[in-house]
């Protein structure tokens, strides 16, 4: 018959003189959970501090790619306001002025819209004679989208 | 007893190495797990960049065109009236046409740009052109 209380004693006698890495026998469990939370919190913290793989997945492409995006956006922001801010007054000018023709007696007004018409149509001739220098054919998309954008 | 001893005598030393060599061993396993399945290389990062970089240039200035573009229309409403009776003729004209001329080129540019198929193009000396 086994002798089941022996085995709740403890480190046998006969195992207390081995030397360390020899023993093994641990009847409660309690401190090989201590001993494997210790080995296990060891090595996470090594691996957590050194990062001695240093391996990069997909997730570091995403990462990498939104802090790309996010340093790019906030660079381009205030060159992107300076072109829009008198670009949306000319805009709204040109809307009241030549569409909706606000005092069309206002010598501003008139010089305004005619600048509007005059720059347009001085931008189709010179985008027409670039072309030509450069000897394209008159078959070529260029010629084609300025014979269909109508002059004003 | 100290707490030493009571540690050496339940055989700690032997299981926190053991324990830690096992976590090293499962840690290495997953490692190369990862450099088989899923690790990328330092030329796709660098992709990934140049992608995320080009896309924040593109929508950063359009986003801030826009907000740019209707603070500028609400600007122009303000000053409308004074500018109508009182505004530099000249200045007016100028401004009209630098906006206008550069209104042609870029929608000229972009419809071109949409059905271009020949191989040679006039894009680099129009957009030379804007002003």
């Amino acid at each position: 018959m086994t002798d089941r209380r022996g085995s709740l004693e403890g480190w046998g006698q006969g195992e207390r003189e081995r030397v360390w890495w020899k023993r093994g026998y641990d009847p409660i469990g309690r401190h090989t959970m201590v001993a494997v939370v210790l080995g296990v919190a060891m090595a996470a913290l090594i691996g957590a501090t050194l990062d001695p793989m240093n391996l990069r997945t997909s997730d570091d492409l995403k990462r990498a790619e939104l802090a790309a995006y996010e340093e790019a956006y906030a660079a381009v922001e205030a060159e992107g306001y300076a072109d829009g801010l008198p670009y949306g007054e000319v805009q709204h000018l040109g809307e009241e002025i030549v569409n909706e023709a606000a005092s069309a007696d206002s010598a501003y007004a008139q010089q305004f819209a005619t600048g509007w018409i005059q720059g347009w149509n001085d931008a189709l001739d010179a985008m027409r004679v670039a072309a030509e220098a450069l000897g394209l054919p008159a078959s070529y998309t260029e010629f084609r989208v300025l014979e269909e954008m109508t002059r004003r | 007893m100290s707490i030493v001893r009571s540690w050496w005598r339940y055989d700690l030393p032997r299981q926190v190495l053991l324990a830690f060599l096992v976590a090293l061993a499962v840690t290495a396993a997953i490692g190369w797990l990862i450099s088989v399945l899923d690790q990328v290389t330092a030329e796709e990062i660098a992709s990934a960049e140049v992608r995320g970089t080009r896309e924040g240039r593109i929508d950063g200035y359009d986003a801030a065109f826009e907000r740019g573009r209707l603070d500028g229309a609400g600007r122009a409403a303000l000053a409308l009236a004074e500018l109508l009776a009182s505004g530099d003729p000249l200045v007016g004209y100028q401004t009209a046409y630098d906006y206008s001329w550069n209104d042609a080129i870029d929608t000229a540019l972009n419809e071109a740009k949409r059905n271009k198929l020949e191989v040679e193009s006039a894009f680099e000396s129009w957009e030379d052109m804007r002003r």
